[in-house]
């Protein structure tokens, strides 16, 4: 079979029907949209109406390739996974690392299109072009440890890949997540209960072709210098590896926006005990992990004293269940990340979800006996964080409300307000109070409470690629704009977004140039990124998510009560009709049909 | 006395959390940065500059909080009492 960069072919798979088809992709959409996120999302909008129920089997769910993913491009193993998210009933989409999307694309395979629902529970097996639907009954229930270990031997190849959900994509917890290799998550958004939904269970992948590009040579200059660009830097070549994405866990603290306590305050006096230097110096951190082909090695190997082990805590992570949650104990976050790559859960909205019933609870909004026999639902209580994430993954309980996320919790209890979410799903670790460019980005984020889609940490607070005062808001509309066409074209590229701590916009023209031949400028590039942009919003409009939900909680008018950045408040509001201007829209957020015929996702 | 702590990378390196610096009146930044790197036990500052010893975009030094970046960069002027933070460069997501 050719595996030609430039072949990208699709499976499609009804589970209702069994059938399995092949598809080869027009190489005009290719062009247009490059892979994984742009093109799935490109798919999701022609094939099903933005107003369904997720939860139906009317959704699709597409595991996307990037266009360079599975190549030797640095951290070129990155993959999306694409549906409409039953957290936020936005386009949802979800990115993950790991081995699964390369292992997936040198199988022949750039995208797998997920349809209608077995009427048992099911998985995939991939073997290059051998594919088959296969009895999953005996690993429904089971973990993503146990089901992906079973798998691996019943395939009979330990060097095959697996993504599977475990109970709490079972159980549609609506911040399910996908889990690869382990430890990798399609985290946010609820694509985990999508895969619940269609009692898909697991897929199971092993390729064994090597990707093909037509000028090898051109390519692997390319590749060379900038992976030796990515060596150089000291994020990439020394921080992340030496400390991981917890290396930020000081310098957020100390800059003041390190949300603590469910968003109340912006530092956390025991940011010391559940730092990444901590997580080094009480010796939990064995080694490094590295993603295929990346020479970064952010991942974590950790062993705790309890004698467990796992991958992990990321820094949003460690964050969700730590000073988010007012915890302090490393060992009760390091384990309560280990559950949720077990169970399958974001732990984003799984640890904000817990802060604010924490919020709840202490305000007398949650009651006592809607606990049952659980423990006091009080911040820093490390046995509340690990009781209650079991509970939610098996929705027993008051874990069957905390389920549905933070939004859905707190409005049942008639406090929505308490809920710390964007288009209800839960924001990241940095208080926007403290970046204006980055509360902009809050709000205007195609899935909700997101941080990487436009990453305006990166200027605002580390200085990359300059530094910009954090509270000024001149020019922040713009960079917003930047940083999100520019993240849409590397997510669809299938590169880590890391990267981005070293490459600029043109290393990545070049990357994509040189593997496809495409001859794109800069400019070019970033069109398609904006074309990206706007086919989501597109679809969110059509799913009837208003404009008016570009907002943020209302507890972000009032000024940080403490910190670096004390007295600060969000000013995206001022934001906003610039970046509606610098975005084409119209004056009340909505896209003018000239400007989606521009784009032409029209 | 002005305490400069180290966090981070440097904090792993140099194996120390603080190092306090007492100074009368008021001195540049990079004065208080090389007493410090004199009291250290490697050397720290060139993970902080580049080769013409300007300051890197990406080092973070806050002074009470404030990035320097947003103040004199290494010639803010420092003064009893203050806190100095920092951080080499780092990222993450």
């Amino acid at each position: 079979m050719s595996n030609d960069i430039l072949s990208v072919k699709a499976l499609r798979i009804n589970l209702s029907t069994g059938q399995i088809k092949e598809e080869t992709i027009d190489g005009e959409l290719v062009k247009k949209y490059l892979g994984g996120r742009g093109l799935a999302s490109k798919i999701l909008l022609d094939e099903i109406d933005p107003t369904i129920d997720p939860l139906s089997e009317e959704n699709k769910l597409i595991f996307a390739n990037g266009l360079l993913t599975g190549t030797a491009v640095p951290t070129a193993g990155r993959y999306m996974v694409v549906t409409k998210g039953p957290l936020t009933g936005t386009i949802a989409s979800s990115n993950s690392g790991g081995f699964f999307g390369a292992e997936l694309r040198k199988a022949g395979w750039s995208l797998l299109i997920i349809e209608g629902k077995a009427d048992k529970p099911v998985y995939i097996s991939i073997k290059d072009s051998d594919v088959k639907i296969n009895d999953a009954s005996h690993l429904w229930g089971k973990d993503t440890h146990e089901t992906t270990d079973i798998l691996l031997e019943e395939f009979g190849d330990d060097k095959a890949r697996v993504a599977c959900i475990g109970p709490a994509g079972e159980k549609l917890v609506k911040f399910a997540a996908i889990i690869n290799d382990k430890a990798r998550a399609a985290g946010r958004t609820g694509v985990g209960a999508v895969m619940g939904s269609k009692n898909l269970k697991a897929i199971v992948v092993r390729g064994s072709e090597r990707i093909e590009v037509m000028d090898k040579a051109t390519f692997m200059e390319a590749i060379k210098s900038k992976v030796d660009i990515i060596r150089k830097n000291p994020i990439t070549g020394e921080g992340l590896p030496k400390l991981g994405t917890k290396v930020l866990d000081s310098i957020i603290n100390q800059s003041g926006l390190y949300p603590t306590k469910n968003f109340q305050f912006g530092t956390f006096e025991y940011t010391e005990e559940v730092s990444g230097e901590a997580l080094v110096n009480k010796g939990y951190l064995k080694d490094n992990k590295a993603c295929y082909a990346c020479p970064i090695g952010c991942g974590r190997d950790v062993e705790l004293p309890t004698g467990k082990k796992g991958e992990g805590p990321e820094y949003e992570s460690g964050w969700a269940f730590g000073a988010d949650c007012g915890v302090k104990d490393l060992i009760a976050v390091t384990e309560a990340n280990f559950m949720c790559n077990e169970l399958g859960l974001d732990t984003i909205s799984a640890g904000t979800t817990l802060a604010a019933a924490m919020e709840m609870y202490e305000k007398g909004y949650l009651p006592k006996e809607d606990l049952g026999n659980g423990p006091e639902l009080t911040f820093g209580s490390s046995e509340a964080i690990i009781y209650y994430l079991h509970k939610i993954a098996y929705r027993e309980g008051i874990g069957d409300k905390l389920a549905e996320g933070s939004y859905r919790f707190c409005s049942s209890y008639g406090h929505p307000e308490i809920s710390m979410t964007v288009k209800k799903q839960e924001l990241p670790a940095y208080d926007p109070r403290g970046a204006q460019g980055h509360a902009l980005e809050y709000a205007t984020s195609n899935r909700g409470g997101c941080h990487v889609r436009g990453y305006m940490i990166s200027p605002e607070i580390l200085g990359v690629p300059e530094k910009l005062d954090p509270q000024t808001t001149k020019g922040k509309a713009e960079w917003v704009k930047i940083f999100q066409d520019l993240t849409a074209v590397i997510d669809s590229a299938g590169l880590c977004l890391f990267s981005s701590f070293a490459l600029g916009a043109d290393d990545y023209a070049e990357l994509i140039n040189a593997g496809t031949g495409f001859g794109l400028s800069t400019d070019e590039m970033m069109k398609i990124g904006e074309r990206i942009w706007n086919l989501e919003r597109y679809f969110n409009l059509k799913a009837g998510i208003s404009p008016k939900e570009d907002r943020l909680p209302d507890r972000f008018k009032e000024p940080l009560p403490d910190g670096a950045q004390k007295g600060s408040y969000a000013h995206y509001e001022e934001l906003l009709p610039e970046y509606y201007k610098l975005r084409g829209w119209n004056e009340d957020g909505t896209i003018p049909e000239e400007k989606l015929k521009e784009l032409e996702i029209i | 006395m002005v305490k400069v702590k180290f966090f981070t990378l440097l904090r792993l390196e140099l194996g120390i959390r603080e190092i306090d610096i007492e100074i009368t009146g008021e001195k540049r930044l990079i004065e208080v940065l090389k007493d410090a790197e004199e009291k250290a036990p490697k050397p720290f500052l060139h993970k902080l500059m580049d080769k013409k010893g300007e300051l890197l975009n990406s080092a973070i030094i806050l002074v009470n909080g404030k990035n320097v970046h947003h103040l004199d960069r290494l010639e803010t002027p420092i003064k009893d009492g203050d806190e100095i933070d920092i951080f080499p460069p780092g990222g993450g997501g």
